[in-house]
């Protein structure tokens, strides 16, 4: 009977059942017993090729190293730690006491050195680029930063290219990243705050901000949200920002993200939070306001008359996409009497020649254009050529020759594509809205698009994240603010007046407890 | 209570509401249809105005943090109720008369061979979701359509202007100041915006007399200038148009728009769901006073089915809506919410305070005695 259901047992938990219960020792203090330990890692290591771990002598005590391969730089190793190690007999070193007290306090073998107590600690240093030392006789061990694994360079950011200004874009590792903003806010004020999300992928995580401008109160609850993060892995900024934004639920996000570490340095020093992630050049931009997403930092360094002039086609372009399509069907069903009589009378002429009615031809020929949208972005970028060229013939004159859509439909469809790409922060809710009125239009009218619109108003101004409003400073209004939302005053004005964001007006930033 | 919106965006609030109200202006529907003696009693009404909100202001100074119905229910627990109640009622009442209102307009003027129950349920939909949204963003939102108000306005005055005839101002030969007197005491009676600010006041951040003064200015300004332009422009015919202003935007043309009727229409919708989320917003908040917390959610779903059951009878019948509007017209219930009720909470509240100051000193003095009846 006993064999019976260890048999059972062994086949319900099947292999596994032999393998070590991780989760439980993963925290196993380290024993003064090198060999002890070793085992223990070796256990742990099973099955993990990338694992390196060599035991060595020194000075006559036995030691072991232990790195990942592939996180750390060979070449640092044996020049920084291998060199003095070896000249460790020379200086007297004789017991395991004084082989630890020479690693971390007489030599010089790397900047970033700590202490290891458990075998939970030594896995997140060695999965971080570290060396880690173990000498038999101590408990404890030393971690020592020799990072070198290969990495995308610095190059210029893809989706916020500007015509003035740096080249330089974020990068995938958060190391590199943090080194752009310093070298940009040289001031003793600017922190990192660093700390690990995911259980399992104990991404490294980091709240940059300036200490006398942000407001302490926005300061913990930010922190206190990305604490409470429960998340297996951490693969992208994307994966936090949800934990960031406020109710209720919308399309536009009060969470900002930029690829610049410069606009990053322009937020921060305005009083707002941004947070990095290991493994990606978004960064999150924290509160964010509306009319953040008609800026960028080619506004600041033309001159203001030219800014203005962009701002203002900037927010034209934003109704244009999201109205345009919708108003025409719109007007073209349920209230032609708007249109002057020559251009009734083209539109009329067009229409008659196509078998579909004009919402139902709006709605067509924009699920194609987002089809090949689509196509074009995620296709190699030789394929993805071919596929502008087949779009150029889809929605274009083909069609109209076709007889499938009108002639008017398709300037349209032009105006608003190219309008939507003005604004690509927020091309998701501009593309979603844009079908929206456009069934709107078509089934209700002027009436039905105002509604929505006014819908859509209503709760993009209930967005009031750690108490920012997101429609700040357009409503609740602010004249002040307005020199730097749809126009842009002379930076002899900009820089007199603090444009931190707890001074605007309307913002009343409290500690969100309910969350 | 914490201060939610600024005075600026009160006074703009307030006026968007009101301003659905000029904008049906009818000079064949009103009493005084005199022409200039309504031009005249706008004018008058700036100071009915006034002096109809200075027993707000009296309450506002005594107590800042407390609405007119938080006060009558902590002067008299069972008559406060009541207080409660009617303000309830006129709030959901009022919400009912703009819905109505707007659904006599869509299917009348805008899309005649639409079905009531359309706009019914979209509007009914569109006002729940706003009004659950709070009283910011009602009042940012108000804010957005304020300038969409102001432009559509421009548009509309500037393109009308060159049509104005003078002429057609005709001063009444007899009984002026009756007509102008009788158009002045509508003008207050169907302001439905002085309840407002007695239930708003403790979400107000800022100077509230200078926000007050402004709201009337505006809105005489405003109304002068629709009732000019409906009076000069469309003259004699606009005494046979159920909503006047609607012709007159019919009438302008600017550049390449045939006519501007659509562009009011957009901004009349706005409007309507604005005063309409407010009000429907006001009521659930009086009668959430009077349940326990735990029941505030069934409260508010409670007030939004009730006020899709209350138009849909204003909606359908003529009679039950011209008896709604002559409700309102009559005046009494303005008189009752806006100066007795709260000259009443404020005179109890003088005497209570009276009272217990009275106590304070006799509880002291008597204290003193003992004390030196002790010493003695």
């Amino acid at each position: 009977m006993y064999h019976y259901f260890k048999n059972k047992m062994s086949a319900a938990f099947g292999a596994n059942a032999e393998e070590p219960p991780e989760e439980a020792e993963t925290a196993k203090k380290l024993s003064d017993n090198l060999l002890d330990n070793m085992v223990t890692l070796r256990e742990k290591c099973r099955n993990t090729s990338d694992f390196m771990a060599r035991e060595v002598t020194f000075a006559s005590i036995p030691m072991s190293m232990m790195a990942m391969e592939g996180l750390i730089s060979l070449a640092t190793l044996s020049k920084m730690i291998l060199p003095p190690l070896s000249e460790a007999a020379n200086r007297g070193v004789k017991t395991p006491q004084e082989m630890y007290d020479y690693i971390r306090t007489q030599t010089v073998i790397g900047m970033d050195v700590n202490d290891v107590y458990t075998t939970d600690e030594i896995f997140t240093f060695l999965m971080s680029g570290f060396a880690v030392i173990l000498i038999d006789g101590m408990d404890k061990g030393v971690a020592i930063g020799v990072q070198g694994f290969s990495f995308r360079s610095v190059s210029e950011p893809s989706n916020e290219v500007n015509v003035r200004g740096s080249r330089e874009g974020f990068t995938e590792p958060i190391r590199i990243n943090l080194s752009m903003v310093r070298r940009r806010i040289k001031s003793p004020k600017l922190k990192f705050e660093l700390f690990q999300l995911g259980s399992e992928s104990r991404t490294d995580v980091c709240m940059v901000y300036m200490t006398d401008i942000v407001d302490p109160k926005l300061l913990r609850d930010i922190r206190r949200k990305l604490k409470q993060i429960k998340l297996d892995v951490v693969l992208e900024s994307g994966y936090i920002q949800p934990f960031l934004e406020g109710k209720p639920l919308s399309l536009f996000s009060d969470v900002g993200t930029t690829e610049r570490p410069d606009t990053l340095c322009a937020k921060i020093n305005e009083g707002r939070i941004a947070v990095l992630v290991d493994g990606t050049p978004f960064a999150l931009i924290v509160p964010y306001l509306f009319s953040e997403n008609f800026q960028s930092l080619d506004d600041y360094c033309h001159r203001p008359y030219y800014t203005t002039f962009i701002r203002i086609l900037k927010y034209v372009s934003f109704f244009f996409t999201i109205l345009l399509p919708g108003v025409y069907v719109g007007v073209g069903t349920f209230h032609p009497e708007l249109f002057p009589h020559a251009l009734l009378y083209n539109i009329a002429s067009a229409e008659e020649t196509t078998p579909l009615p004009l919402v139902l031809e709006a709605l067509l020929i924009h699920f194609i254009y987002e089809v090949m949208r689509e196509a074009g972005l995620r296709l190699p970028r030789p394929i993805g050529h071919a596929v502008s060229i087949v779009g150029a013939l889809v929605i274009g004159d083909a069609a109209v020759t076709a007889g499938l859509i009108g002639a008017p439909m398709v300037m349209v469809v032009a105006l608003t594509a190219i309008s939507s790409f003005v604004v690509p922060s927020i091309y998701e809710p501009v593309a979603i809205l844009r079908f929206a009125f456009i069934i709107l239009g078509g089934t209700t009218g002027l009436y039905g698009i105002t509604l929505g619109l006014t819908l859509v108003l209503f709760n993009m101004t209930r967005l009031n994240n750690f108490g920012v409003p997101y429609t700040a400073p357009i409503s609740p209004f602010s004249l002040r603010a307005q020199r730097d939302v749809f126009y842009r005053a002379g930076w002899k004005k900009l820089g007199k007046r603090s444009a931190k964001i707890q001074h605007l007006s309307g913002v009343d930033i409290h500690e969100n407890l309910d969350q | 209570m914490q201060k939610q919106i600024s005075v600026w965006q009160f006074v703009l609030l307030l006026y968007i509401c009101r301003i659905f109200s000029t904008m049906t202006y009818a000079p064949a529907m009103g009493v005084g249809s005199g022409g200039v003696s309504v031009l005249i009693s706008w004018v008058l009404s700036l100071g009915i105005g006034i002096l109809v909100l200075l027993p707000a202001l009296w309450l506002h100074s005594m107590s800042g943090d407390k609405n007119v119905v938080m006060l009558s229910l902590s002067v008299w627990r069972r008559l406060g109720v009541g207080i409660a109640l009617c303000y309830f009622v006129y709030t959901m009442m009022t919400a009912v008369s703009t819905f109505a209102h707007f659904e006599f307009f869509m299917t009348n003027a805008i899309f005649p061979q639409s079905s009531t129950l359309f706009f019914i349920i979209t509007m009914w939909i569109a006002a729940v979701y706003a009004s659950s949204m709070g009283l910011e963003a009602i009042a940012r939102t108000g804010a957005v359509v304020f300038a969409a108000f102001l432009v559509s306005f421009g548009f509309i005055v500037f393109a009308s202007l060159g049509q104005v005839d003078l002429v057609e101002l005709k001063l009444p030969l007899d009984n002026i100041w009756k007509e102008v007197g009788a158009s002045a005491y509508e003008a207050f009676s169907r302001n439905a915006e002085f309840v407002v600010v007695l239930l708003l006041l403790p979400h107000i951040k800022g100077n509230l007399k200078k926000g007050v003064l402004a709201f009337l200015c505006m809105l005489v300004v405003t109304s002068e200038i629709i009732a000019f332009l409906i009076l000069t422009v469309l003259g004699d015919y606009s005494a046979t148009q159920t909503l006047p202003y609607y012709t007159l935007s019919s009438a302008a043309e600017f550049s390449i728009f045939q006519r501007l009727d659509a562009l009011h229409m957009t901004v009349w919708v706005a409007i309507a769901l604005v005063k309409i989320a407010l009000y429907l917003f006001l009521s659930v908040e009086c009668l959430q006073m009077l349940f326990p917390e735990k029941h505030k959610k069934a409260v508010s779903v409670g007030c939004c089915l009730l006020l899709f059951v209350l138009v849909l009878p204003f909606c359908y019948s003529r009679t039950a809506f011209d008896g709604l509007f002559r409700a309102f017209s009559s005046g009494i219930p303005s008189i009752l919410l806006v100066i007795v009720f709260p000259l009443l909470i404020g005179a109890a509240m003088k005497i209570k305070k009276g009272r217990a100051e009275h106590e304070t000193t006799k509880h002291t003095s008597v204290g003193a005695a003992s004390a030196a009846d002790l010493r003695n």
